[in-house]
Formats: C-alpha cells, sequence, structure tokens
C-alpha cells in the first residue's frame, strides 16, 4: 500500500504546457477519486500547478475542465456509485457537475516555484534541458522539508543524470508521458538501480488506476521510444541522399515520406511525424542523447532547417506549424524545397515520387487495417506481397523495415530493454504502429 | 361510439439523429419549431388549408428540458397564419404524450366542438448529449426513485423488466427473442425513407441483436441495440366527423375509422406490479378492442411501442398473442415479422423508425393510416379482407400511461 501522506499534495512543474496539462489532468483525475473515498474524507489533497504565466494557467484551468466533463459523462455510472451517499446530488447533471467542482477544486494553480516547497510528489515536464530541470530540483530539493519524490517527464535525459546532479538521493523516477498525456495509453517508466521502490510501486499504480500501458525501460538516453523513433529519422534523412541525383530536395522528402506511410503501413510518413513532434524538439532531443551515447546521433539537415527558422510543431489550437510539409486541414499542401527556401504544391511533385514508387501490394492503408479486426492476417498477406514484389517501392520498403528491425534489436542488445516485446509495445501504443519493428514479415 | 371519428393525411417528418446519413451531431440542426411547421403543415396541405380546421392540439414530453421551451400550443399558429385565434391544447404524458393528442382530438370530435382537429406530436431529442437525455427522460418516472436508479434510468428500468424475464424463462431463450425483434425492426426500417435505421447496411443483424449486455458501460441486462433511439422528429393527422370529410373534400376510402380506443393511468408512485408483465398495457388494449366489438384475430397489423425490445416481447403477450413467457418464443419464431400472423410495427416501430417521443402517438396513427389505405410504399403490408382493422399502443413511462387505439380501413 502506498502512503498516502506521501502522495497526498502534488505539483506539476510546466502544468501549462502540452505534456504538463495532460499530466495535470492524469493527476487530477487520481486525487480526486482517491479524495471522494469515505476513508479519505478527512485528508486535503492539493495539486499546485505551476507555470510561468498567469494567462496560461488561466486557459489551462479552462482545458482540464472540458477534460474534467468529457471524463465525467463517459463514467457516468461509476460517478453515480461513487457519489451514492450524496442525496442531494439526484440527476446526472448534478453528479457531473459536483465531481468537476471537487475535482478543480483541488488544483491551486501558482506562478512560483515556491508552491512546490509544499508539495510531497513533483511531476516534471518543463524543457528538456538538463541545466533547467536539475535547477528545479535542486532548489526544490534544498526548500522543501518534506523530502518529496520526484517524477521526471524527460524523454532522453537518462534519469541518474538528474539524480545527481540535483543530489536527489534515489528519490526520482522517469515517467514518460506520451503525447497528449489524456488520451496516450502509454507510459515508458525508467527506475533508478538503487531508486526508491516506494516510488516505483506508486507509478505503477497510478498508471494501472488510470488504465495506462506502463513499460519500463533501462536508464540509457533516449530509452526506448526516442532511442527508436530518433534513429528511424535518421535513416530517413540518410535516405534523402541515395535520391539526390534522380529527384529535387523537396522530391525525396516527399518520396521518403511517401514510402514510410504507405509501404510501410504507418499513420504518418517520418517526415510528417518529424513535423508533428517539432523539428526543434527532435533536433534537441539528438544533443542530448549524443552527449550521452557513443553512437553518432547528428542530422546537419535538421539543424539547417531550424536556421531558416522551419521548425514544425503546433499552434496552440492543435492546427501544424510548416516544417517539411504545409498542411490543410490535416493534410500534406505543399513541400519545403530546401534551396529555393519555399514551399511547393504537393500536386506538382507527386507524379514523377508515384510513378517511381510504383503502385502499393495491395491496396490497403493504416486506417483500413487498423480498423479491421483481421489486423495481422492482413498485415502478413500484404508484406509477403511486398517481398514478392521488384517495383521500387516495395523494395525499399523491405529495406525500411529490415533497418527497423535491426534498430529494434540494438535497442535490446544495447540494453536499453531487456524485451522485444516492450520495443514492440511502445511503438504499437505510443506511436500508433500497426506492428512491431522487431516482426516475421522482413 | 356515438358517431363515427376519422383520422386522415397523415405525416411523419424523418426521424432524425445517429443512423441518418444527414445528421452530424456537431452541426447546427432545426429546431423544435421546424418540425412542427413540416409536419403541420403537410397535414393542412392535404385537408385543405387551416381554414378547415377547429382546432388543434400537440402533444409533447420534454420540450422544456431538451429545448428550453414551455407553451407549445401557442407554436401551432406558426404552422399557418390561419391557426391564428383558433383553439389549440398541448398534452403531456411522457413518451404517450402522442397518444393522448390523439385522445384529446377524438374527444373533441365526439363531444362535437369540432369537426376536423389538427393533430401533432413533436420532440427533438438531440440537442444534449445521452447521458443528460437520460435525466429529463427520468422525469417520466416517480421522481422519488431517480436517485436509487440508473444514470440512464429507463434503460436501467427495461433492463430489470428483461433480467426478471431472463431468470424466469431463461437468458439465451429470451436473448433470441430480443434479437430477432431487434431484427425484424431493422429490417422494416429500410423499407421507410423516413426511418431513422432506413440507411443501416448491417448485413448480420441477428449477431449484432445477440451483443452481450454489458453492466460497466451500460445496463446490466440490455444492449445498446435492445434500444429505441434518440430522435428529433415530428408527425401530425387530421382527426375528423363525418362533417369534416365532407369539409376537407376528402374521400371516406382515404381515412381510416376509429372504432375503439383505451386511455388508462396506472399509479406513477408504484414500482410494477410485475416485471414480466406489462400490466397497464393489457387493460388499455382489452378496453379499445372492447369499445370496437372485435377479437385480437381481426387485427391486421400493431404499432407497439417497443422503447426497448424486451417492452416489445411483453407487449405481445400483453395483447394475449403469446402466453406468459412465450413472447420470446412467438417473436423467434417469426410471428411478428412482416410476413407472420401478426405482423408487428411495419416501418421499424421505436427501435427502427426512431423515437421522437412526443410525436411516436401520431407516428403510430400516420403509420396504421398509411397501412390500412394502401399508401405505406414499400413497406406496404396486405391487409386481408376479413382482417381490416389495426391497433395502436402507445406507452407512457414503465407501463404507467397507455393509449391504445383500434383503427378500420373503410369500405
Amino acid at each position: 500500500m502506498i502512503n498516502l501522506d506521501k502522495i497526498q499534495h502534488v505539483a506539476v512543474l510546466g502544468a501549462a504546457g502540452k505534456m504538463g496539462s495532460g499530466i495535470l489532468y492524469l493527476n487530477t483525475l487520481y486525487l480526486s477519486q482517491l479524495a471522494l473515498k469515505p476513508e479519505n474524507c478527512n485528508r486535503t489533497f492539493t495539486i499546485y500547478a505551476i507555470d510561468q504565466s498567469h494567462e496560461r494557467l488561466q486557459a489551462l484551468m479552462l482545458y482540464i475542465k472540458s477534460l474534467l466533463q468529457k471524463w465525467a459523462e463517459k463514467n457516468i455510472i461509476a460517478l453515480r456509485a461513487l457519489f451514492a451517499e450524496r442525496d442531494d446530488l439526484i440527476e446526472n447533471r448534478e453528479v457531473i457537475q459536483a465531481f468537476i467542482e471537487a475535482a478543480l477544486a483541488l488544483i491551486v494553480p501558482s506562478t512560483r516555484l515556491e508552491s512546490a516547497y509544499d508539495a510531497t510528489l513533483i511531476f516534471e515536464a518543463v524543457i528538456e534541458n538538463i541545466e533547467v530541470k536539475t535547477a528545479l530540483f535542486s532548489k526544490i530539493k534544498e526548500n522543501n522539508p518534506l523530502n518529496p519524490w520526484f517524477l521526471s517527464n524527460t524523454s532522453s535525459i537518462p534519469i541518474d543524470e538528474l539524480n545527481k546532479k540535483a543530489r536527489l538521493d534515489g528519490n526520482i523516477i522517469g515517467c514518460h508521458f506520451y503525447n497528449p498525456p489524456a488520451v496516450q495509453k502509454l507510459i515508458e517508466v525508467i527506475e533508478l538501480k538503487d531508486g526508491n521502490k516506494q516510488l516505483s510501486e506508486y507509478v505503477y499504480q497510478f498508471g494501472k488506476e488510470l488504465g495506462k500501458i506502463m513499460v519500463p525501460a533501462n536508464d540509457i538516453a533516449g530509452f526506448i521510444g526516442n532511442g527508436f523513433f530518433m534513429r528511424d529519422l535518421l535513416f530517413g534523412i540518410e535516405k534523402l541522399k541515395q535520391f539526390k541525383n534522380k529527384f529535387s530536395f523537396s522530391e525525396s522528402v516527399l518520396l521518403v515520406d511517401t514510402l514510410t506511410r504507405d509501404f510501410m503501413l504507418r499513420p504518418m510518413g517520418i517526415f510528417q511525424l518529424m513535423d508533428y513532434v517539432g523539428i526543434d524538439v527532435c533536433s534537441f532531443i539528438l544533443k542530448v542523447m549524443n552527449n550521452y551515447l557513443s553512437e553518432n546521433l547528428h542530422s546537419e539537415l535538421l539543424i539547417s532547417l531550424m536556421e531558416k527558422h522551419v521548425k514544425g510543431g503546433q499552434n496552440a489550437d492543435g492546427s501544424q506549424k510548416p516544417g517539411f510539409f504545409t498542411y490543410q486541414k490535416g493534410r500534406i499542401e505543399t513541400v519545403y524545397n530546401f534551396d529555393k527556401s519555399m514551399y511547393e504544391p504537393i500536386e506538382q511533385l507527386l507524379p514523377k515520387v508515384q510513378e517511381y514508387l510504383g503502385g502499393l501490394p495491395e491496396n490497403q492503408s493504416w486506417r483500413s487495417i487498423s480498423r479491421n479486426k483481421e489486423k495481422s492476417e492482413l498485415l502478413s498477406g500484404f508484406f509477403r506481397k511486398m517481398t514478392q514484389s521488384n517495383t521500387a517501392g516495395c523494395q525499399l520498403g523491405m529495406e525500411y523495415m529490415r533497418q527497423m528491425k535491426t534498430i529494434g534489436k540494438n535497442l535490446v542488445t544495447q540494453g536499453v530493454t531487456n524485451s522485444d516485446e516492450h520495443v514492440n509495445t511502445v511503438m504499437i501504443t505510443g506511436f500508433h504502429h500497426l506492428y512491431g519493428p522487431i516482426n516475421e514479415y522482413c | 361510439m356515438n358517431k363515427k371519428v376519422y383520422m386522415v393525411a397523415g405525416y411523419n417528418t424523418v426521424s432524425m439523429g445517429t443512423g441518418r446519413s444527414e445528421f452530424n451531431p456537431k452541426k447546427p440542426r432545426p429546431g423544435l419549431e421546424h418540425y412542427i411547421q413540416e409536419a403541420g403543415k403537410a397535414t393542412l396541405k392535404k385537408i385543405g388549408g387551416a381554414k378547415n380546421v377547429d382546432e388543434s392540439v400537440i402533444g409533447n414530453f420534454m420540450a422544456a428540458r431538451f429545448n428550453n421551451q414551455g407553451h407549445l400550443a401557442a407554436m401551432i399558429p406558426s404552422i399557418d397564419p390561419g391557426l391564428q385565434y383558433k383553439p389549440s391544447i398541448r398534452v403531456e404524458g411522457a413518451c404517450a404524450s402522442g397518444g393522448l393528442a390523439l385522445i384529446s382530438g377524438i374527444k373533441s370530435v365526439l363531444a362535437g366542438t369540432a369537426d376536423v382537429v389538427l393533430a401533432v406530436g413533436v420532440e427533438v431529442q438531440n440537442t444534449v448529449k445521452a447521458m443528460y437525455g437520460a435525466d429529463h427522460l427520468a422525469l417520466a418516472g416517480w421522481q422519488k426513485n431517480r436517485k436509487k436508479g440508473h444514470a440512464y434510468f429507463f434503460p436501467g428500468e427495461f433492463s430489470d423488466r428483461a433480467k426478471a424475464y431472463y431468470e424466469k424463462y431463461g437468458e439465451e431463450y429470451t436473448r433470441k427473442g430480443l434479437a430477432t425483434w431487434y431484427k425484424n425492426a431493422i429490417e422494416n426500417a429500410r423499407l421507410c425513407p423516413t426511418a431513422q435505421e432506413f440507411e443501416n447496411k448491417n448485413t448480420d443483424l441477428m449477431a449484432t441483436g445477440m451483443t452481450q449486455p454489458n453492466g460497466h458501460i451500460f445496463v446490466d441486462s440490455l444492449n445498446v441495440f435492445d434500444c429505441s433511439k434518440v430522435s428529433d422528429g415530428a408527425s401530425a393527422i387530421a382527426i375528423v366527423s363525418e362533417e369534416g370529410l365532407k369539409r376537407i373534400g376528402i374521400k371516406k376510402s382515404e381515412a381510416i375509422e376509429v372504432v375503439g380506443f383505451g386511455q388508462v393511468e396506472e399509479n406513477l408512485l408504484d414500482d410494477p406490479i410485475s416485471q414480466t408483465e406489462l400490466t397497464t398495457t393489457k387493460v388499455a388494449v382489452e378496453k379499445a378492442l372492447n369499445m370496437a366489438g372485435i377479437s385480437r384475430d381481426k387485427l391486421a397489423t400493431v404499432e407497439t411501442h417497443d422503447c426497448f425490445t424486451i417492452a416489445g416481447i411483453l407487449a405481445t403477450e400483453a395483447l394475449g398473442f403469446a402466453k406468459p413467457g412465450k413472447g420470446a418464443a412467438f417473436v423467434t419464431e417469426g410471428n411478428t415479422s412482416r410476413s407472420g400472423i401478426i405482423p408487428f410495427n411495419t416501418t421499424g416501430g421505436l427501435i427502427g423508425w426512431g423515437h421522437p417521443t412526443g410525436a411516436t402517438g401520431v407516428h403510430q396513427a400516420v403509420t396504421l393510416w398509411e397501412q390500412l389505405t394502401g399508401k405505406a410504399g414499400m413497406a406496404q403490408i396486405d391487409i386481408p379482407k376479413e382482417k381490416p382493422y389495426g391497433l395502436s399502443v402507445n406507452m407512457g413511462g414503465n407501463d404507467k400511461t397507455l393509449v391504445a387505439v383500434v383503427y378500420k380501413k373503410v369500405e
């Protein structure tokens, strides 16, 4: 059993950010249900939502309210049971309203780090920068008399680095959520070798209660998710060179993106995924990983793009900013021409790319298969035909598949994880792939 | 009855909601007034306009909650300026509000205060999400039972009836009956262009109907396919005397005759007398058949209030077509299908056509008017000469307000 004294005052650092807001929501959901249990009626639970501006914190509260409302509406049967003793709450509307109000009342928005000095549990979701993270941790550690536990959402920095630099005495764990945390099922958990066991127990219980899929990863920079994704994107970028003589830059980008989406049955191509995550974020993660690993993980292209202010990422309303592509209602509209520093309409580039790649082995897509109950049969059939085809698209696709398998296998041999299964789970749940990279299709 | 009463010139709007391809919950949709006006105007057009109407009646259950709108009788003149300053009343009896509108019109004609009554039923429910709609609909139950009731109150009430039936007669046996009821409903709805399930393309309805209920996400003993739809819609029909028919210039053969009705109430504060019997339905139907002076074997078709599949099964028993516990078998064996001994709900009923609650009673009358006058289009069934009658059963709440009407084809 987790000691509730240890988890009843939570602080979320970077609460108004893309990841922080989701983490705040999950904490609110978790603690509000604990708070509603009769045995906890004399406890006060608190969640400090800490971020830099009042304006963002106000918008955050509205966002959290809308998420809580959706959750409550979906879980009305369970909620009525939770509120069974409250004779004043009769209709669903009243129960939902009461739940939202009680949950929001737990949150204390704050622009001051000092609020975290009263917390027993510190969730961190600030910028992926070791100096910034350790500075915050150290300050809290020095000033917080409660000897708090720390949970970092870092997707690439080794947890032990944070532990040592901030002198946290092993009271830290990696708890890497996927975007958006409110919806995404995956959490990568990175425990220290001699870390706090109670903290680990808490993380797993927290995840379980919220219906998350927890995958343990070892404490090696990038862990499983970025360990795979960064090598995947570097391979995609490397591939561009192969087409240098036959195709323009924009044509090559479109070609590799189409290949990785349509021939590999992924929800988006590798360059679109970089846009989604943010070219700046990808570049940043590569830099962090490069610091800790002997392998050369570096892309000149991404750095040059950032110099040209081509950064991708998303606007506050969830729409995509220009990156390798620009988008209209989620669909690629234009492709970046690196030499001319301008975007070209996709229609001008697509015919040549399609002619080169040739047709798909079967008329299937990520969407069509993901909705089908016979998923594994369809995938086997698709990739079997792909191995038998001589078109450039199919051959490149198989080469890509083999490379992905190698990347996946290397994560196991390098000790990032102890199991093929974990690699596959992360790619399937965290990246919405239909199949894991370590498979029998190639 | 002291004089002849007819119904004529029926009209149903589309039953709008999930299932219709034009339905988009994220976009603005027509409101209450649109449906009232569409149905009202259509009926007026067939009877020579508003000048022929003596009075109107509108049945609606819960516009005050679903649409923030009360005072519906005063919306009647919005159908046509010719209805301005003429009598109009609004009636409410939960999901039997439409049936009450019919009764009100019939009584006006019988009383001689009107020769032509415009009866409208309406409900627009897709204004709120299902769990809030459940709150609104729960007002058809005794308010003091709401707290202990299910989040989805009425599905919960009828789930309890299904559970009792399971326990008494066997689960697999019952489930087959419920699934067959669902299958018939959808197959019939596919023949009626205004039905909410008109475009349903499911190729294995029986398998869908057999879906195991899951109490974690819905109710314990019914699946979502056992439930009628959340619908927006209106229906209208003219209730007229012989003089009225002359005034509107419509031949008797274009009308159906009301030959009997039963409208009864059971104490709302009481729990059901038996979970496996629709006691009030039984009383109302007996009254209606007695007044009509016919036995049930003269009926060519029945429109019954299948708000849930279990209500359909229980109705076959309450109407006397099957003995207690044999309703599920009666349905499974195909007796209620459109080619069976007694076709039920030939355009899909509440499960297939839709259930705009306050409109349903009027919709049933319109469907029977179409069937008995040969206007049912693709959904037309054969009306044997020796069986010229149709019966409608409209239920409010959990078998509390009942309206049963017997109609006769006019030669």
